[in-house]
């Protein structure tokens, strides 16, 4: 019954083990989480000879202990289909049972790390719907058993549906594979542009937030060993002040351009995204490898977003926005494909939402209120400063209230970027003048609006606007508030009349 | 995916406008309710402030009591003029409710976006008989309507009927 091994025609209705090698994926999850309690426990006691002694010794018994409870964890790990439920029994200490309703899955996602990869393995997660946590994983797969126990999953789902004999199902996975095209695929050399063309100044804070963050947390300890070297270069330090702000600089520079490539590289290494009838499908990452399946009617909106590096070599990103319960997987990094050329977009635009088209009615921000935020913003952030420095630098310091004009003119210059067009099928918000954003979001897909104003922005008629999706919310700040009134009354009425299922 | 619907020409001036729409108020008591409420989360900056003017050296309490005074200011004077400003709709097929008197927002959900309706009652609100009436849709806890202040009666009448109008939908 219990077949470690496992043949290869896989009976998945019988209680069976996962592959013998996930043993080696256990063990490397504990020294994983170990490691990490480790770290800790060092960075607090390395400076005393007592920690190092403690480890060296309790090392060997941790060790073992933790391979016998991996062969545990693997041991004791079976699972199965009986009737349309999938049931996992697993744990070492504390047993646990796990029932998962075929009808209640959202979605099945296939990953492999690094590891799994070099063992030949997968991983199989099932979303249901609910909150954070409901995720079931079962973690060492062969890739066929895994393919085959999915597609078991969703015939059972859709049988519980009861909207599909076993046929028409059949027929319809024949006909969505024959329509199933490549969209886009991204060679070495793709990726090395999109890594380039980053928002390098956000992948350089990112990096510096990270490292600051994590100084902190060990600084004590750090100024522990380097006390005494510190206080005689203190001097020195403060006169080379300058050329380490230059260094610091490029290296800044530098560090930033590799993190972006490196990042790029290692999430969309040779992605592939494909286009149903009825599913984005999305393959993507080296190290870890990912595969999105998102049903074409659950996209609640596309977000299309280039910068000026970008444009220049006529690429643009799109992020798929799914409603929430897709699952988890799909949430936390929102579905991106990162290069696409424009006839790709309009192909994916066009794929996700068959009858688009752009929508008639036109709004159009009121760009003098934005140059007036950004002056505003700007008056407050530089005038405490000017005054700071005016005693040291006398009337040079005025110079930085010239801040305030530029910022207004570009306050002025985006707020003109900002436009909203809708009609009854779809609304269409632009927005942005370096880093430009395009959002299509099908009006009935709106799950409720919001119009908002203050006592000062009243005089002068403007009005904020909030749409909410199923996948977050938008805003259009700054419009006339009579428009506003009627795009209000215009969408609701397209919402309520609207009897389509939204997801 | 998306089946062939009826497309007619739709004349936007004839649209249902809601801002020509009378709403309707929360009763009177609901400011008696806020106030009470006011009083009990001031306690705790008054306790401090009594604190300040014992223990502190000089500038200081005159300082803290500007800043709690005028918040506490801005808060009394906010109820009864935010009073004015609250205010809800009930039309046949969505929720409207309007609220702010500094920064104002209108927020409606249409009746087939609705996931489920919620009426409750806290003990401060129970002494003055008033309930809070949820709403939530699936966009997120942001675009979630709570209406508090509400009649007992008139919340359960509200919610029953938009929670049968709802279930037409699901």
């Amino acid at each position: 019954m219990l077949n470690p091994s496992g043949p290869k025609d896989w009976n998945l209705h019988e209680p069976q083990r996962q592959s013998l090698m996930g043993v080696v994926v256990y063990i490397l999850r504990n020294i994983r989480a170990i490691v990490a309690i480790f770290l800790s426990f060092l960075a607090v006691g390395a400076a005393n000879p007592g920690t190092w002694l403690f480890f060296s010794l309790g090392i060997i018994p941790l060790g073992i202990f933790m391979l016998v409870f991996a062969y545990y964890q693997f041991k004791n790990f079976t699972f199965h289909v009986s009737g349309d439920k999938l049931l996992i029994h697993k744990g070492v200490f504390v047993k646990d049972r796990l029932v998962v309703e075929a009808e209640r899955i959202q979605s099945i996602n296939i990953t492999e790390n690094f590891v799994q990869r070099l063992i030949g393995l997968v991983s199989l997660k099932v979303d249901t719907a609910g909150s954070k946590g409901n995720e079931l994983e079962i973690p060492a797969l062969e890739r066929a058993r895994a393919e085959l126990l999915k597609k078991l999953l969703y015939e059972k789902k859709a049988e519980a549906a009861g909207d599909d004999t076993e046929e028409s199902t059949e027929e319809k996975s024949e006909l969505a594979e024959s329509k199933k095209r490549t969209l886009v695929s991204l060679s070495l050399g793709d990726l090395i542009i999109v890594g380039l063309t980053e928002n390098h100044l956000r992948t350089g804070l990112i990096a510096l937030a990270f490292v600051f963050g994590t100084y902190s947390q060990y600084a004590e300890y750090i100024t522990q060993y380097f006390d005494d070297p510190l206080e005689s270069y203190a001097q020195q330090a403060v006169n080379a002040g300058l050329v380490a702000l230059v260094i610091f600089i490029i290296l800044y520079a530098v560090i930033s351009v590799i993190l972006s490539l490196v990042r790029t590289i290692l999430r969309f290494f040779n992605l592939k995204a494909t286009l149903n009838t009825d599913a984005v499908e999305i393959s993507t990452g080296l190290l870890k490898r990912n595969e999105f399946r998102v049903p074409l009617h659950k996209v609640q909106f596309l977000q299309l977003e280039s910068n000026p590096l970008r444009r220049a070599v006529g690429f643009e990103s799109a992020k798929i926005k799914p409603s929430n319960s897709v699952g988890e997987v799909a949430n936390q990094q929102s579905i991106e494909i990162p290069a696409l050329k424009s006839a790709q977009s309009e192909s994916l635009l066009l794929g996700v939402f068959e009858n688009f088209r752009i929508p008639e009615k036109k709004l159009e921000a009121n760009a003098w209120a934005y140059a007036r935020l950004n002056a505003i913003i700007f008056a407050t952030l530089t005038i405490p400063l000017t005054i700071a420095i005016y005693s040291v630098l006398s009337y040079f310091a005025l110079v930085i209230l010239f801040l305030i004009p530029i910022g207004a003119v570009f306050g002025f210059f985006y707020g003109r970027s900002v436009r909203l067009s809708y009609d009854e099928s779809f609304i269409v918000i632009r927005k942005g003048l370096l880093f430009t954003k395009r959002i299509v979001l099908p009006t009935f897909k709106i799950q409720s609006i919001r119009k908002g104003s203050n006592i000062i922005l009243r005089r002068r008629n403007l009005s904020h606007v909030d749409l909410y999706s199923a996948a977050g919310s938008r805003a259009v700040r700054f419009l006339n508030t009579d428009d506003i009134d009627k795009f209000y009354d215009f969408v609701l009425y397209s919402v309520e009349k609207n009897t389509e299922s939204w997801m | 995916m998306y089946p062939e619907i009826e497309n007619e020409r739709v004349d936007t001036r004839e649209l249902p406008e809601l801002e020509s729409l009378e709403f309707q108020k929360h009763p009177a008591r609901y400011k008696t309710y806020r106030f009470l409420l006011s009083a009990l989360i001031w306690i705790i900056p008054i306790t401090g402030l009594i604190i300040a003017w014992i223990f502190s050296p000089m500038p200081w309490p005159w300082i803290v009591t500007g800043i709690i005074g005028f918040f506490m200011a801005l808060n009394l004077i906010g109820i009864p003029i935010g009073y004015r400003y609250r205010k809800y709709v009930l039309r046949e097929r969505d929720l409207t409710y309007k609220k702010g008197w500094i920064f104002f927002s209108t927020v409606t959900i249409p009746f087939n976006r609705i996931q489920h309706t919620e009426v409750s009652q806290g003990p401060i609100e129970k002494k003055y008989d008033l309930c809070t009436l949820k709403i939530f849709t699936a966009g997120g806890s942001t675009s979630d309507l709570s209406i508090p202040g509400l009649e007992e009666d008139e919340a359960q009448r509200i919610r029953d009927y938009v929670a049968k109008k709802a279930a037409l939908y699901a």
